[in-house]
């Protein structure tokens, strides 16, 4: 009876110190740990923008290229964040509630949309998470439409733990940027095709646009996951905003 | 002391690799030689979590009780996973996103609980260590040098960089370099496992019929 | 996840997800005890129970303790080290009831705690959100999963067992290429059933 109880006593010392340890460790490094979370955040929110670094080129860079390879600094993403894009709260009223009926966004009263302003001070589009399922986990993205919510400026991925080197690939430029100019006027009807994924493209959408982006061979389910990602939240933010344009047009108008 | 060093040494890296000859670490070698640079990462990773997992098993050895050996051993493990991938997060966050998706691989990695069984439980901290890091440069070796091929012919690229696509291009292929998919995938790795393994035994047999070893 | 059935989870975690052949977890021991059908039985049903009660067990654990308390980042010790407790007693249980069993899975007993397959249940069903009982229902599918391909490898290995394999193939080099065409063939079953 006393090994036992000895052996109890060494197994809950042994845990408490190494859980000890573990928590000192967690606790130290949680808010380097939520600052770089959030300039990750801010990363994928201004890639999605189309905006980049001072005097980077996207189209130069490495195509295998993911979000974190951009060379940013920390100041420079924070001002070109306060300087260029706004958040605003949008209403859902019982008419916009409506069409978005099987989403989350149904079960709140209001939703936030981030508006994105080009220089000048116009609106030039606006940006919203995505959430949808990938093969291993959860799918998280953010996306920008542009002002007249018929095509996309850009997409990043701000979550995803797909296989690498396979569905990790979505966050690589290559894939990303078919997203930039992809056409998605089909899903403001409520029969329209969205987006869709084929195995090969030759133009990019800036070059032509289409609304079918590229495949990841390998990647069936990861791809699949995204694509039904984007076309389902796409469908209810681009509700949403087409529901509150009034306000949106009233609240921005000679904005500077 | 010194001749048991080295037979640490040769063991490990080759006589008893933990990979080809004690079939151990597999799932991760399939998972993470698809790609050379994480192949690195999670060879480092590996390698240092075995290193002082051995030397903490090993101080601690006379005095852990002996039936609740294993999940001593896990709980130290897991421990130094845990606190790798937090301290990765907070001041190297591209490696940790790299590493990310293996933790749970290395903490269920059986190469670490088996040398903390084989080895660590019964020896001095010295070679216990000594043991671990070169159990993990032998698992980091064999994977490197698969991850290698299966990097080039999947994906066409050495560390990343396109080198088959542009090669078949000079050579006049107007659709450049298509990748294996196929080498992408797991039974790519299982196949280019098994290739080595053949390999590595050929050679252990070719020795011992040739009087060496 | 309210709404997805748990026995779809069950027949899809089987053979549309199988742990083992479409997500590649579990594999050291499923090489290195494939030789014989009656210790592959052995291993496959053990590996089934400890999937069973640790998904339940640490279900419990995540989702009213670690989460309420903001202590997430404890899971990866908290799962294994319960996984751990479990085979130490299942340990315990086959050395009394079944001695043949115990000396012939030698080693790879106690090695079921850093099975890969059993850490990636608990981990799974963390990320997808799975409620009580349909992560109980995913850990007992996986582990009949997980079963069926190593009693298919094993039943391939003794069928291959008085045939021409080249010398330096015998044993792991062989099993690799099997398991490789097998994983091949599951490929086929990918994305027939969503269970997330």
């Amino acid at each position: 009876m006393k090994k036992a109880f000895l052996t109890v006593l060494f197994m809950t010392l042994i845990t408490v110190v190494f859980i000890a340890s573990l928590a000192w460790v967690n606790e130290s490094s949680r808010s380097r740990i939520a600052q770089n979370d959030k300039i990750f955040r801010l990363q994928s929110v201004l890639y999605a923008c189309n905006l980049m670094p001072e005097g980077v080129d996207e189209t130069l860079l490495s195509p295998a290229m993911t979000t974190s390879d951009l060379p940013w600094n920390n100041e420079a993403i924070l001002h070109l964040t306060r300087q260029r894009i706004v958040s605003v709260t949008l209403p859902i009223t019982p008419v916009v509630r409506d069409k978005l009926k099987g989403s989350m966004l149904s079960l709140t009263d209001s939703a936030e949309v981030q508006v994105l302003f080009d220089e000048a001070g116009a609106v030039l589009g606006y940006g919203f998470p995505l959430r949808g399922k990938g093969l291993w986990g959860a799918l998280g993205a953010f996306a920008v439409v542009s002002a007249d919510l018929n095509t996309m400026i850009g997409l990043d991925f701000t979550e995803q733990s797909e296989t690498p080197g396979l569905g990790a690939r979505i966050t690589e430029s290559w894939f990303k940027y078919f997203f930039r100019g992809l056409k998605i006027d089909g899903l403001h009807r409520p029969d329209g095709e969205g987006v869709v994924m084929v195995n090969r493209k030759i133009q990019s959408n800036l070059e032509s646009p289409t609304n079918s982006v590229q495949a990841i061979t390998g990647a069936t389910q990861t791809c699949n996951g995204v694509v039904n990602m984007v076309n389902a939240d796409l469908r209810f933010y681009l509700a949403l905003l087409r529901g509150n344009m009034s306000i949106l047009n009233d609240q921005f108008k000679g904005v500077n | 002391m010194a001749t048991k060093a080295i037979d640490i040494v040769k063991d490990d890296l080759w006589k008893n690799n933990p990979v080809t000859v004690q079939i151990l670490g597999i799932c991760s070698t399939l998972a993470v030689t698809n790609i050379f640079m994480n192949t690195l990462i999670m060879g480092l990773g590996l390698t240092f979590v075995t290193a002082f997992s051995a030397l903490v098993i090993s101080l601690l050895r006379n005095i852990i009780p002996p039936r609740i050996r294993m999940m001593v051993q896990v709980l130290v493990i897991s421990s130094f996973v845990v606190i790798v991938d937090i301290s990765l997060k907070a001041y190297m966050p591209d490696i940790s996103k790299a590493l990310g998706p293996y933790v749970g691989l290395i903490i269920t990695n059986c190469i670490i609980m088996g040398r903390m069984e084989a080895f660590a439980a019964n020896n001095t901290p010295g070679p216990a260590f000594l043991d671990g890091i070169m159990s993990g440069i032998g698992y980091s070796w064999v994977l490197l040098v698969i991850a290698f091929i299966r990097e080039l012919l999947g994906f066409g690229t050495i560390l990343g960089m396109p080198v088959l696509d542009p090669l078949m291009r000079s050579l006049g292929a107007s659709e450049g370099w298509v990748q294996w998919a196929f080498m992408i995938m797991a039974p790519g790795g299982f196949f280019m496992l098994a290739s080595f393994i053949w390999i590595a035994n050929s050679i252990s047999a070719h020795k011992l019929a040739h009087g060496k070893h | 996840m309210e709404h997805l059935s748990p026995w779809v989870i069950f027949f899809a975690s089987i053979f549309t997800g199988n742990i083992l052949l479409t997500y590649f977890l579990g594999m050291c021991s499923f090489l290195s005890v494939s030789k014989q059908l009656k210790t592959a039985w052995g291993l496959g049903l053990a590996v089934t129970f400890v999937l069973t009660i640790t998904a339940a067990i640490n279900h419990v654990v995540y989702f009213k303790v670690l989460l309420p308390l903001g202590l997430e980042y404890l899971r990866y010790i908290v799962f294994i080290t319960v996984i751990a407790a479990i085979v130490q007693l299942l340990e315990l249980f086959v050395e009394r009831y079944s001695e043949p069993l115990y000396i012939n899975l030698g080693i790879f007993l106690p090695l079921i705690t850093v099975n890969c397959a059993i850490l990636g249940v608990s981990l799974f069903m963390v990320i997808r959100k799975y409620t009580f009982i349909q992560s109980v229902l995913f850990g007992a599918g996986s582990g009949i999963g997980w079963l069926l391909a190593i009693v298919a490898m094993a039943g391939i290995r003794e069928k291959l067992n008085d045939k021409r394999v080249p010398a330096a193939l015998h044993g792991p080099g062989i099993a690799l290429i099997i398991a490789g065409i097998m994983a091949m063939a599951f490929v086929g079953f990918s994305g027939i059933v969503q269970i997330q």
